[in-house]
């Protein structure tokens, strides 16, 4: 009986593939953007905010991200320049996106006509934040409905975010969520985050998170 | 629920050094998993029993080693590891920290022969 050490991370093919993305990206001068959530923050209604304010010069694929169901990309489509769904049901994993998944998306999307890449992300918001897609930020969308004590919980995803967008900020005088604590929270675990309180219903906040976005696209 | 991806490359792992090392059999794996990450080692083992069969190391067991979640200060840089759900710092009393440790999952060592 002998020991062999090995020190070799699990995680590390899930990267090499995920680095080997933002290359393909970058030599393309395409953005891709991360965006992760619980069910029901409104990733998709977020996405399609997102295209509306940055049309029509900027042309933008998406990767739509599912357990089953295609009802997300039907959204999309038409107002993206592109769109991908997969459906992680029946692959190794169902509960997040994982950098395999992308550079297959990334094959079936015209890249040299994208500016930007949308990737909504499975709804959850433990297991997407352990895998490297290939991006070049990442985005939580946390809902006022959700409480505000929801950074302590899911460290990883908020210590590693680079946009934080509170949306359904149209609810705040019904719900019990307390802005500056909620923001307190995450820029604890998180010093560099930028927070975007946003109602995608109503269309507030929208116009500061588009200007962001596009000013990120110009200093790449 | 993402273990069955995390089991097959750990299991990758541990095929690629036996071959290196060309062992007959591997007995025991340790495996270090940080408390931030959301696996589960009870779900790796349930599918590594069925993934390692008629590999080097079928039936091997499954060590794993939970490394505490370890934190930085960004006041003063104490480094400590948080008693409770609350993170603040034990010297400074500050809540803005960085996370050092917690996120790890590695394959750490190899029992063979």
């Amino acid at each position: 009986m002998r020991k062999i050490e090995i020190v070799q991370g699990i995680l590390d093919a899930n990267e090499a593939t995920a680095e080997g993305n933002r290359a393909v990206l970058d030599r393309h001068n395409c953005l891709a953007v991360n965006i992760m959530a619980a069910p029901g923050a409104g990733k998709t209604s977020f996405i399609l905010r997102t295209i509306e304010g940055l049309r029509p010069d900027t042309r933008i694929g998406v990767i739509e991200g599912d357990v089953v169901s295609t009802v997300d990309a039907e959204k999309v489509q038409g107002v993206a320049s592109a769109v991908v769904q997969i459906n992680t049901k029946g692959m190794p994993e169902s509960c997040a996106l994982v950098a395999d998944m992308i550079q297959v998306a990334m094959e079936r999307l015209p890249l040299d006509d994208l500016d930007l890449i949308l990737i909504e992300n499975v709804g959850n918001l433990l297991c997407p934040a352990e895998f490297d897609l290939g991006e070049h930020l990442r985005v939580v969308i946390a809902s006022t409905p959700e409480g505000d004590d929801k950074p302590l919980k899911y460290a990883l995803i908020y210590a590693d975010a680079d946009a934080v967008v509170i949306n359904k900020s149209d609810l705040l005088p019904y719900v019990d969520f307390d802005m500056d604590k909620f923001t307190r929270a995450v820029r604890n675990l998180n010093a560099r985050a930028v927070f975007f309180p946003m109602s995608c219903k109503t269309g507030e906040g929208v116009a500061e998170w588009v200007a962001w976005l596009r000013n990120q696209r110009a200093t790449r | 629920m993402h273990e069955y991806g995390i089991t097959e490359s750990l299991l990758r792992i541990v095929e690629d050094k036996a071959r290196e090392a060309g062992v007959a059999r591997v007995s025991t794996i340790r495996v270090v998993i940080g408390a931030l990450t959301g696996f589960v080692p009870d779900s790796i083992q349930f599918y590594y029993e069925t993934m390692s069969k008629n590999t080097v190391a079928e039936g091997a067991s499954l060590e794993f080693e939970e490394l505490p979640v370890t934190l930085r200060c960004r006041t003063c840089a104490e480094v400590f590891k948080p008693e409770s759900r609350e993170w603040t710092c034990p010297k400074c009393a500050s809540s803005e920290v960085d996370i050092q440790g917690g996120r790890e999952l590695y394959v750490k060592e190899m029992e063979v022969s």
